[in-house]
């Protein structure tokens, strides 16, 4: 079974996430900060995280530039969460290292569309 | 004398450019207060589109059925309270602070349709106002925004629901001379001359009188949004028919 780690400090949209993506046939985790996804992705090594921009204690992109550059979790896939219009969100996304981007708010099939691209067909 | 004119025409002219630079501040001020308000309200917006979509979906366990006509209309509304967000999102990077982003991609001419018409059809139902589509099988890929193409058609179908007065709105897509042409079609008010035009300009919603009742932020920023994509805008009204054509470049070749 393929796991998937949230980052998302609201939990209103993690817990949503985790429902739809639980209902397809993952296995679903969720944190709601920057230093815990590090840490949690160092012990889970999931398949993919779905990493917000705006989180407490350490941001998307440093958790993202931090997981990229470590030997151990560098091949994590990473699809950054960010907001349409906002300044270089998408090209920063990239830069650190980042595998694709989805932006909010976001329907169900568009997600799936990402995670197939992202993971290939599950 | 002609020293005493230099100085007061070298004081003018400093006293300009300070308060131009100081409106200058303010406006980007002002933009980037906004863009960040606008900005919060993506995840309450996020959670509600989720949560309707998932109860919709039967992802929390089977819904009444006599409740899912009122949770797809609740989901639509939402689309709409988004699409708008977004909108004045865009109209305050363009506008104000000048951040303005996108990001284009090859998209499937069709999905991009259906997106737009996935968006709108609880509300034409709900209306019972029939939506027409034809759309041929092999439109090619555009290259476009995802998100804020297919909301920019939606928001012309929503735009033809509101202004119609009789008969179907239509929705066909033709792809020519590099593009794909999405065209809205619709029996609305009869317009003065010159006010088609007028209906175009950004804060045509902000007229104190307009006889081409707006919606959401107007025709004029779909048609500023769309153009900044390398596509288009037009609107046509002959007698009572009104044709909202948007364009999109169609994809570059793998």
């Amino acid at each position: 079974m393929r796991k998937i780690l949230i980052v998302e400090d609201e939990p209103a949209i993690a817990e949503n996430l985790q429902a739809l993506l639980a209902a397809r046939g993952y296995e679903v985790s969720w944190v709601s900060d920057g230093s815990e996804a590090v840490a949690k992705a160092r012990q889970l090594r999931p398949d993919l995280m779905l990493l917000d921009v705006m989180l407490p204690k350490l941001g998307g992109f440093d958790v993202c530039k931090l997981l990229k550059n470590d030997e151990a979790t560098k091949k994590i896939k990473v699809i950054m969460i960010t907001a349409l219009g906002r300044m270089g969100d998408v090209e920063t996304a990239f830069a650190n290292g980042a595998d694709d981007y989805i932006i909010k708010p976001f329907e169900s099939d568009r997600l799936f569309k990402k995670l197939d691209k992202v993971l290939g067909p599950s | 004398m002609a020293a005493f004119l230099l100085g007061a025409a070298l004081g003018a002219a400093v006293a300009a450019g300070v308060g131009a630079w100081l409106e200058r501040r303010r406006r980007e001020r002002l933009g980037r207060y906004l863009a960040f308000g606008a900005h919060e309200l993506n995840a309450p917006l996020t959670a509600l589109t989720m949560t309707l979509s998932n109860l919709v979906g039967g992802i929390f366990g089977d819904v009444p059925p006599a409740l899912l006509p009122w949770l797809r209309s609740s989901r639509e509304q939402v689309a709409r309270l988004s699409a708008l967000t977004g909108q004045l999102r865009d109209f305050v990077h363009l506008e104000l602070d000048g951040n303005f982003n996108q990001v284009l991609e090859p998209q499937a001419g069709e999905e991009l349709l259906q997106r737009a018409v996935a968006a709108v059809e609880a509300g034409f139902a709900q209306s019972a106002v029939p939506l027409a589509v034809d759309c041929p099988r092999e439109l090619p890929a555009v290259r476009a925004d995802p998100d804020r193409t297919a909301r920019e058609l939606a928001s012309l179908l929503h735009h033809a629901r509101k202004l119609r007065s009789s008969g179907p709105v239509s929705l066909s897509a033709r792809a020519a001379d590099g593009f794909v042409e999405y065209a809205v079609a619709f029996e609305g008010p009869a317009l003065e001359p010159g006010e088609a035009e007028r209906s175009l300009g950004l804060y045509y919603p902000g007229r104190k009188s307009h006889a081409l009742r707006a919606t959401g932020f107007g025709l004029g920023l779909s048609a500023r949004l769309l153009e900044r994509e390398g596509g288009g805008f037009a609107l046509r009204v002959e007698g009572t028919r009104h044709t909202l054509v948007m364009r999109a470049p169609l994809a570059p070749a793998k």
